[in-house]
Formats: C-alpha cells, sequence, structure tokens
C-alpha cells in the first residue's frame, strides 16, 4: 500500500508519451479538451476517438491500467445513458415497452457518454504517465509567468514536494503507532462513535509529535544549508523541450483547428 | 516565505492526507478524520498558511496521487463529494482568520468558529453534489436529498471532531503558535 501511495498512479515507462516535457503534457490537454467539446456530430467523434485511441496506443501502457482510470465515472455513465436514450425527443427508432429510443437519444447519450470518458481517459493518461515529482516540476514552470501577480510559483512546488515527502512517511509511522497501541490493548474496531473516535487520541497525539518534530527536522537542516525560495535557484534536473515536444503540441492544435472546422462547416 | 513556514503547510497537507486514511467505520456513511485536520491548520496555522496546506492537499491529491477518501487524479474533480475538498480550504481560511481576530481563545469561541466553518464546508459540498447530480451526471435529485445525505448523516461525526479540535486546539495553540510563528 505504501509504495503505492509514493508514485500514485504512475505507471514507470519509456514511451514517446513518458518521455514528453511534463509541461508538454500539461498545456496539449486544452486544445485537446477544446477539441472535445466542440465536436458534436459522429464524423467528429470518429476524428476524437482515433486521436484518443492514439495517444493511448502510444503511451504503452497495459489496457487495464488505462480503464482503471474510468472507474469514478463509470457509474455516472451508466446511469446517464439510459436517461438520454429514453428522454430525448425525436424521430423513434424502436419501442422499448412504453418508452421509445428516438435517433437523438441515441446520439445524444453516446455522444455525452464519449465526452466524458475521453475526458476522464485523456486525464488520467497524464498522471499514469507523467511522476508527481515531474509534474510538480512543470506545473512550477508554467505558473511561473503568474508570479508577477503574486501567485508563488516556486514555494507552492516545494510546498507539494514536501507533502509528497512526508506522506508516505506519516502513513508508516501511523500504522507504527496503531500496531504499538494494539500491542498494549488499544481497540479501534469496537465501541459508540463516540468511543471509537475517544480511542483515537493515542493515535493521534504520537502522530502530531512525531509529524512536529519530523518538520523541525527538515526545517532545521534547510536553514542550516541557507535554503531560500525563488529567483536564484538553480537546479538539478533542467526541463528542455525537445523536437517531440514540439510535434505533439502542433499536432494537438491542428486536432483542435480540424474539430473547431467541423462545426463550421456543419 | 520562509522555509519553515513552507515546511508547516507542506507537513500539515500531508497530515491531512493521512486523515483521509484513518477512517472510522461507521455503519451509514464511514467517517474520516480529514475535518480534524483541517481544522487543525487554521488553529494552529493560521488563515494563509491554513488555506495554502489545504490548496497543497487538494493540488498534490488532483496531480495523481490517491490521498483523497476515494482515489485522485485530475478527474476527480467530477466526483461528487469533490466540493468538501475546496470547502476544507475555506474552512481552514476562516477558522484561522477568527482565531487571528480574537484577542483570547477559550473553548467555546473555538467551537463556535469551528462549527462555522462545518456549515461552510457543509454548503460548498452539499452545493457541488447537488450540481454534479443534476447537471453533470443527470440524476436529478433533490434539494433535501442532497442535504440529507451530504450534511446531516455526517453531522454527529463531523460535531465530535469539532469539539476535539476546539478542545485541544485552546491547549495547544499558544505552544504551538510560538513554536510555529519563531515569535
Amino acid at each position: 500500500m505504501l509504495n503505492d501511495i509514493t508514485i500514485g498512479q504512475y505507471v514507470p515507462g519509456n514511451s514517446v508519451i513518458h518521455r514528453l516535457d511534463p509541461r508538454t503534457k500539461l498545456i496539449a490537454i486544452i486544445p485537446y479538451v477544446i477539441a472535445l467539446f466542440s465536436v458534436n456530430d459522429w464524423q467528429g467523434f470518429l476524428l476524437m476517438s482515433a486521436v484518443t485511441l492514439m495517444v493511448v496506443l502510444l503511451t504503452k501502457l497495459p489496457v487495464a491500467y488505462v480503464l482503471r482510470g474510468l472507474k469514478p465515472i463509470i457509474i455516472v455513465v451508466v446511469i446517464t445513458v439510459p436517461l438520454h436514450l429514453f428522454l430525448t425527443p425525436g424521430e423513434t427508432l424502436v419501442m422499448a415497452g412504453p418508452l421509445a429510443v428516438t435517433r437523438e437519444g441515441v446520439s445524444k447519450a453516446v455522444f455525452i457518454s464519449l465526452r466524458l470518458i475521453y475526458l476522464v481517459l485523456i486525464t488520467s493518461l497524464l498522471t499514469l504517465t507523467t511522476s508527481p515529482i515531474r509534474l510538480t516540476d512543470g506545473l512550477e514552470n508554467l505558473l511561473k509567468p503568474a508570479g508577477k501577480i503574486g501567485v508563488p510559483a516556486h514555494e507552492l512546488a516545494m510546498m507539494m514536494t514536501i507533502a509528497l515527502r512526508f506522506i508516505p512517511t506519516f502513513l508508516d509511522e501511523m500504522e507504527k503507532i496503531m500496531k504499538a497501541q494494539k500491542a498494549r490493548g488499544a481497540d479501534f474496531e469496537s465501541g459508540s462513535l463516540i468511543q471509537r473516535s475517544k480511542n483515537l487520541v493515542p493515535l493521534l497525539v504520537p502522530l502530531f509529535i512525531s509529524a512536529f518534530r519530523r518538520a523541525d527536522d527538515l526545517a532545521m537542516a534547510m536553514e542550516a544549508r541557507c535554503y531560500r525560495g525563488g529567483a536564484y535557484r538553480t537546479k538539478m534536473v533542467q526541463l528542455k523541450l525537445q523536437a517531440r515536444d514540439g510535434i505533439a503540441l502542433a499536432a494537438m492544435f491542428s486536432v483542435m483547428l480540424v474539430s473547431l472546422a467541423f462545426r463550421w462547416w456543419s | 516565505m520562509k522555509p519553515r513556514d513552507m515546511i508547516l503547510v507542506g507537513t500539515f497537507a500531508a497530515l491531512t492526507a493521512v486523515g483521509a486514511f484513518i477512517k472510522v467505520p461507521v455503519p451509514v456513511v464511514p467517517f474520516t478524520l480529514q475535518l480534524l485536520f483541517v481544522l487543525f491548520a487554521g488553529i494552529l496555522l493560521g488563515s494563509r498558511l491554513g488555506l495554502l496546506s489545504q490548496l497543497v492537499y487538494i493540488l498534490v491529491g488532483l496531480l495523481g496521487v490517491p490521498i483523497f477518501a476515494n482515489g485522485g487524479g485530475p478527474a476527480y474533480v467530477l466526483q461528487p463529494t469533490f466540493g468538501y475538498l475546496v470547502g476544507f480550504a475555506l474552512g481552514a481560511y476562516i477558522t484561522g482568520k477568527a482565531v487571528e481576530h480574537f484577542r483570547q481563545v477559550d473553548f467555546k469561541r473555538l467551537l463556535g468558529v469551528n462549527l462555522l466553518a462545518l456549515a461552510v464546508i457543509y454548503g460548498m459540498g452539499v452545493s457541488y453534489l447537488y450540481g454534479i447530480m443534476n447537471w453533470v451526471a443527470g440524476t436529478p435529485i433533490s434539494l433535501a436529498d442532497a442535504v440529507w445525505f451530504g450534511a446531516i448523516v455526517c453531522l454527529p461525526g463531523d460535531f465530535f471532531l469539532s469539539v476535539i479540535a476546539a478542545a485541544v486546539g485552546v491547549k495547544v495553540r499558544h505552544g504551538v503558535s510560538m513554536a510555529v510563528q519563531g515569535r
């Protein structure tokens, strides 16, 4: 469980998509989403399906992983499809008992669920192919211009990195404390709500103490090394845009233009 | 920003994440300890850092680390319960702001502030739940249902957490805020 948390959804790999600059991936989502929401006919969705399929294939991820990302919206899709199918007025195709399935209903149901599925799919591909650390790095870079209006890009990224570093440590610690208290007779699983919440106190107090101690140690270590964030810091790993980043962005923006053209003509 | 502040923000973001993993198995709705850490973030760190700690928590979760009650990833924005996370950020801010304004902090005032923050969190959570169910999922539910499942059902547990946060907060605040602010 703990290793799972550290890398999150990220699946290490060496595909073209994995090697893309995190900034490219973050930006490329924008034209994709615009394209996805501008198409509204069968040709348009065929184009988006082809694009999505191509990106999925390029990641070389096992299909099971990709589909797992769809779990949160599967229920939503299952509930909405029949609603659109039966409740959209229009030309009747089939009668299912007292309910009529209309041509408009079919296309509306398919379009809306495809839109939702692709949206979730492409965003989950982002987190599947990029480690949280690299994403944080990319985010910091993209937010840099916003520093002029007071967004602390570097500080935000640093705080995210610290949180990322601490989460598995604290979880580990909590598990240890829980076992230690259980060995001393603590009971976390029975009793009334109030009793159970009270039983959490011997868990929380040591957790807090250890969290503050770790925070203090880290603060001391950073101050001792004269850490100060922002402008004059250099980086060990520099983000550099490659030719493939240009190609990926150009491809996504042309998909957007094509889909906008589709919409314009139909 | 001082390194010490940044580290505290990161620490509280991580603690809130851990809070999501401590689930107390209650029959209807399992309730987590996130609220406790949200309130502590406000009480101990103050408005600005408290708010930042919750924003960092949300951002790290959206980046795909499964630290929300039901996982993580950018698609979590579409989950009906995402509103509570936004509420957490506001709740921490309000708690911090109020505590900064008090000349002296006692249990009753702190509890009042915590309940105010809880009301804001529920407000955000319920309206988001209602919005997602009606306009995104296309599964209309009545406002009464949204309030029932989104707030009333979890109220006893969360009320209890607010009491704990107030009781502990009064005792801890003085010592911790001296250490936190180094003043």
